[in-house]
């Protein structure tokens, strides 16, 4: 793992066991590590560093020895002992196999891997998106593929259909595996390849399958964001929408919100209403609530989808009033009762 | 080849929502059955159990007569097609139709077979070496096809699969698939919720609304004796017209009165009352947009079933006109000659073909009309 704050934190301990100052700075001259007087002191010293830049001997510059790391044959960073010597120069020595043990080089399927739980900063990402050929310039979403039998099947479909060049799949563990791809469009695309990930895997490799998909498009070192989003959205979406079996994350932006909230508040909260809970089991009235919020809280629409007269859609908002308090009709009363749906899938507090 | 049975299915899912409620259903050998209805009604979940892809919470799975509830999807010797198919883009046609046999490890020369015969069986033998992109959509479909085709599977399952395509070939492939069918001999369960496709393709179809079954039939028995209103207005486009009305007896004839009119019920549908007792009641007629009429000849043939009623709009569909009338606040669609003359904002008289009527009770929904033995 590459990354600024270990640098830092390995360099402080360094530091405490050695007499000579230690600087360690990156490959565009920004100090990581050590006093930054250093910095004013020597302002033309950066510009000769670039001199030495692809040294890989360690090399004396005035006060100051300098080992440069390589990582992939690519200089990482540079390591600065202020003074010269046979000792600093066993040092230095030292520092750089501490710093080569630590920095190995990850596979590609580990970079991506390691990408998506966020364990890599910007520059390590871009690095090995240079190092793999990932394109940079394009924007990314991210899918999570999960299946009831092994993956290796699913994985083969996923590879061969989608034949396109920005397109990434990260094995997880025996059932899961994610989808890395980049996409110009929106919403209503992320569906469709979703749908058709899951209609191929399904017929093609006889398994039941569930997608959670992101909604951002993200550059790559945002990937951590959308794989976020998409774990999330399996999560919240199995919760709220049980065997739908396609979830994207913005359908669950409403009930992330209300997922973070402290379980003895939302009980609190229910107790505060006083209402007959007893309508969250009754099936027909809750697809009628929810066909409702669907449309809008249109009553002709509603009744359309539910294909029953619009006055039996109007006697059962009636009977729900009767049992809550709660007119859907109205925007705010409407709220409250989504807000409640959600509570009770969300925490089954509600009896 | 098989038959597949459902004995009192259901589908229950965690949380308590019950898709699919007390399914039963024999399906014969060979049968083109249609599950049909809106979205949410549970048919494609019934599919996915029977797939293997959803599990069964109570009741029994039968296919080819062994029980295979706990039989996973890749033994049950089914094939499925879905709306959201795709060819490998970079594999030609002869490759699409064998990966799946790949995926299974289905020796060479079997799969060089299987996929010859399918092509054959689709038309698609000249094509064997294209890559997608120089096919049309058709021949596309026909790929998607042939890769459920080359698994000689017992059963066909078809979830959708037209409705990602236009219009125009859309219909040339529902022709298709009656072909395929024709010529595969094999059971096709098919789930659709387009009545048309229904109406069109089915050799039965089973209606379904909340995860009950609400009529199985053959798509003219189901056209001509919906079991209720919910298959009355679902089955037919434009759909049913309803209409609340009362069964009034005026000096030994049977009227439908609504509105201020008055239609007279002749005696062969008075004789298919499941029970007299509804002369006298309130009832929900219904009568089909293509039964009524404003032609001259109609209406003067039949007085007393004319009711006057104003038009709203009409719509010149070609072979066709629908209008869309108001009768004192009752909305009526007709469908009738293109030649009529009416337009809209006129009040016009029109007809209703009385021997075609039919009439539901107005609490339970469901027909009270026998049907005609014939």
């Amino acid at each position: 793992m590459i990354n600024n704050d270990l640098i830092k934190r390995l360099s402080h301990d360094i530091q405490k066991n050695i007499q000579m100052p230690l600087y360690i700075i990156d490959k565009s001259g920004n100090l990581i590590y050590g006093n930054e007087d250093f910095f004013a002191k020597k302002a033309g010293f950066l510009d000769i560093k670039v001199e030495y830049m692809y040294e890989r001997e360690i090399c004396e510059l005035e006060n100051y020895t300098i080992y440069n790391i390589f990582i992939d044959n690519i200089p990482y960073f540079t390591i600065i002992l202020e003074g010269v010597g046979e000792e600093a120069r066993r040092i230095a020595g030292l520092i750089a196999i501490i710093f080569d043990q630590i920095f190995q080089v990850y596979s590609k399927e580990e970079f991506l891997l390691k990408m998506l739980y966020g364990e890599f900063d910007e520059n390590s990402i871009y690095y090995y998106a240079e190092k793999y050929k990932i394109d940079k310039s394009v924007r990314y979403a991210v899918v999570i593929v999960e299946t009831k039998n092994e993956i290796d099947d699913a994985l083969k479909i996923i590879n061969n259909i989608f034949n396109r060049t920005n397109l990434y799949t990260v094995k997880l563990n025996d059932k899961k595996f994610v989808v890395i791809f980049s996409s110009h469009k929106e919403k209503d695309s992320l569906i469709d390849f979703s749908k058709t990930m899951k209609d191929m895997i399904e017929s093609e490799g006889y398994t039941k399958v569930k997608i959670a998909s992101s909604s951002s498009l993200v550059p790559l070192h945002e990937i951590h964001k959308a794989y976020k989003e998409a774990e999330t959205a399996l999560l919240l979406g199995q919760k709220l929408e049980g065997e739908k079996g396609i979830y994207l994350y913005d359908d669950y932006i409403f009930a992330e919100i209300l997922w973070g909230i402290d379980v003895e508040k939302v009980n609190q909260f229910i107790k505060k209403l006083d209402i007959d809970f007893s309508l969250f089991k009754e099936e027909e009235l809750i697809q009628t609530l929810n066909a409702f919020f669907r449309n809008s809280l249109n009553l002709s629409e509603t009744a359309r989808e539910l294909y029953v007269h619009r006055n039996t859609l109007v006697y059962r908002l009636d009977k729900i009033f009767k049992m809550t308090g709660l007119d859907a009709k109205k925007f705010d009363d409407a709220l409250l009762l989504k807000t409640m749906m959600v509570l009770a899938k969300l925490y089954d507090v509600l009896g | 080849m098989a038959g597949v049975v459902l004995k009192h299915v259901y589908k229950v899912y965690p949380g308590g929502v019950t898709a699919v409620k007390d399914f039963n259903l024999e399906i014969e050998d060979k049968e083109f059955i249609v599950l049909v209805g809106p979205s949410g009604c549970g048919k494609t979940t019934t599919l996915r159990m029977i797939a293997g892809l959803e599990e069964i919470t109570q009741g029994e799975l039968y296919i080819d007569g062994k029980l295979v509830n706990d039989v996973p999807p890749k033994d049950r010797d089914i094939a499925m097609v879905f709306q959201n198919y795709a060819l490998y883009p970079h594999m030609t046609v002869y490759d699409n139709m064998a990966f799946g046999l790949k995926l299974r490890k289905v020796p060479r020369a079997e799969i060089d077979r299987k996929v010859k015969e399918a092509a054959k069986i689709l038309g698609l033998e000249e094509y064997l070496n294209r890559k997608p992109k120089a096919l049309s959509g058709g021949q596309r479909q026909r790929v998607a096809l042939g890769r459920a085709i080359v698994r000689n599977p017992k059963v066909f399952l078809m979830d959708e699969p037209l409705s990602n395509l236009d219009a125009k070939l859309r219909v040339q492939m529902r022709t298709e698939l009656a072909k395929l069918h024709d010529r595969l001999q094999t059971t096709f369960i098919y789930v659709t919720h387009d009545q048309t496709e229904a109406m069109t393709m089915g050799t039965r179809i089973v209606v379904m609304k909340d995860g009950v079954i609400q009529q199985v039939d053959k798509p003219q028995t189901i056209y001509d004796y919906p079991n209720n209103l919910f298959v009355a207005g679902f089955i037919g486009s434009p759909q049913m017209n309803f209409i609340d009305a009362r069964l009034e007896n005026r000096d030994g004839k049977v009227y439908a009165t609504f509105k201020g009119f008055s239609v007279l019920v002749p005696e062969g549908i008075l004789k298919r009352l499941k029970d007299p007792s509804y002369v006298g009641k309130e009832i929900v007629l219904g009568i089909r947009p293509e039964d009524l009429h404003d032609e001259e000849v109609f209406l003067e043939a039949y007085p007393e079933a004319v009711i006057e009623a104003k038009v709203e709009v009409t719509e010149l569909m070609g072979p066709e006109t629908y209008l869309y009338l108001d009768v004192n606040g009752i909305p009526l669609t007709a469908r009738v000659d293109p030649r009529t003359r009416a337009k809209a904002g006129d009040v016009i008289k029109i007809g209703f073909d009385v021997n075609k009527l039919h009439m539901f009770d107005k609490e339970t929904e469901m027909t009270i009309l026998n049907r005609v033995v014939s």
